[in-house]
């Protein structure tokens, strides 16, 4: 780094700039040079040939002191690594733990559920009233897997859907136009429920009445669950009827909008064999039967 | 001779005697390290440009790790430790690379 040609009278103008560069140019402790100095001055022979005579007792000392610290450094940052690897491992086997147990908890309440379920039909029995009105209320609640033909609604993102935009009616806190918003799906799965749909799921999640639609950050969530594009909407119901009155309804005519004005893909296609699961929740908190 | 003893003696102190670093120092140690790496090539670029002096060595070695220490004590206390640390690391990281191109200069003249 060269250094301006200092101006011929008075301290430099960029004074204040020497901090830099003397950081970049005196890199060597001043002391040396100063010791060295002082030494000429004394008039000792600076020993350029003899340097290990200018050893002492000192510099082991600092060497020692060096390697010392170097030493305890090694041995320290040795003994943490293991550590913090082990806290690592152990937090990430007890979250599969969870997981784990989780998984096996919801396979058992399955079980459980369809084993109350077939308890319930079988005492009630499948011929009587009672059984009727049971074996259509468990579909239509969504407490039984049910299968049937039906249509099936794919709905995805556009395709350059990372573009930010601005503000929109759809959407007045701003966000990705071309992105499907949850009111969309709202409105589609409205619209298959107005078509005459018996039974809908969304990704796979079983849709009842208490079952909501909503937004979290930039996922959807259905029932507290996230799911991500592409959004497949499963309905079951008479394919051909339900597909036409889905066409022309309102929320039918919504998605085409979506489809050209915003890009949205968006796919109906009647199923001859569709196999909905059961609602993950049919808790109720507030509301009791009338005895 | 003499340095080549104190890297063994220091070496095999810390190997023999295992110093636990109390929690309290922990942080320092980084920055310790650091300002006996510039010391060391302080050193040896000295010991080139033949003006080595074995006071100045040890003094400046002690020095930098106390007053290292010291900045980044303050910067904790007064909740900017981690800007301090860095600032020390590389006021002494500039030292060291520039420290390591004399000495580099000084052996292959390059």
């Amino acid at each position: 780094m060269s250094t301006p040609p200092r101006p011929p009278n008075g301290p430099r103008r960029d004074a204040s700039m020497s901090l830099l560069t003397g950081l970049l140019s005196q890199t060597l402790d001043p002391g040396y040079a100063e010791a060295a100095e002082r030494r000429k001055a004394r008039g000792e022979v600076p020993e350029h040939g003899h340097w290990t005579r200018r050893m002492s007792p000192t510099v082991l000392l600092g060497v020692a002191a060096i390697a010392l610290v170097l030493v305890i450094a090694a041995i320290q940052t040795r003994r943490e690594a293991p550590q913090v690897e082990r806290e690592r491992k152990q937090l990430i086997s007890r979250v599969q733990d969870v997981e784990r147990k989780n998984s096996g908890d919801e396979d058992q309440i399955a079980a459980v559920r369809a084993a109350l379920q077939a308890a319930q039909a079988a005492a009630l029995g499948p011929s009587t009233a009672e059984g009727k009105a049971f074996a259509a209320l468990s579909v239509s609640t969504g407490a039984v897997p049910v299968t049937g033909p039906g249509l099936e609604v794919v709905i995805s993102d556009a395709a350059g859907a990372d573009n930010p935009a601005g503000g929109d009616a759809r959407n007045p806190g701003g966000g990705d136009l071309s992105r499907v918003q949850d009111v969309d799906l709202q409105h589609a799965v409205n619209g298959l429920w107005a078509a005459g749909a018996e039974a809908v799921a969304v990704n796979g999640q079983r849709l009842t009445a208490l079952s909501a639609i909503r937004t979290a950050g930039s996922a959807i969530l259905v029932d507290f669950r996230p799911l991500s594009p592409p959004y497949t909407l499963q309905a079951i119901g008479d394919p051909k009827s339900m597909a036409a009155k889905f066409a022309n309804s309102t929320e039918g005519k919504y998605l085409f909008q979506l489809k050209s004005q915003y890009g949205i893909r968006f796919d109906t296609g009647t199923k001859d064999h569709l196999a909905l699961p059961a609602a993950s929740q049919l808790t109720v908190k507030d509301a009791v039967p009338v005895p | 001779m003499i340095a080549a003893i104190g890297l063994v003696i220091g070496v095999i102190a810390g190997l023999v005697f295992h110093p636990t670093v109390p929690d309290g120092l922990a942080p320092y140690l980084p920055i310790a390290v650091v300002a006996a790496l510039d010391a060391v090539f302080g050193g040896v670029r000295a010991l080139l440009d033949g003006i080595f002096d074995d006071k100045v060595f040890v003094v400046s070695f002690v020095a930098n790790v106390v007053v290292a220490a010291l900045i980044v004590f303050l910067g904790d206390q007064l909740g900017v430790g981690s800007q301090l640390t860095t600032g020390v690391v590389v006021v002494l990281g500039i030292r060291i690379f520039s420290n390591a191109a004399a000495i580099r200069r000084h052996i292959f003249h390059a």
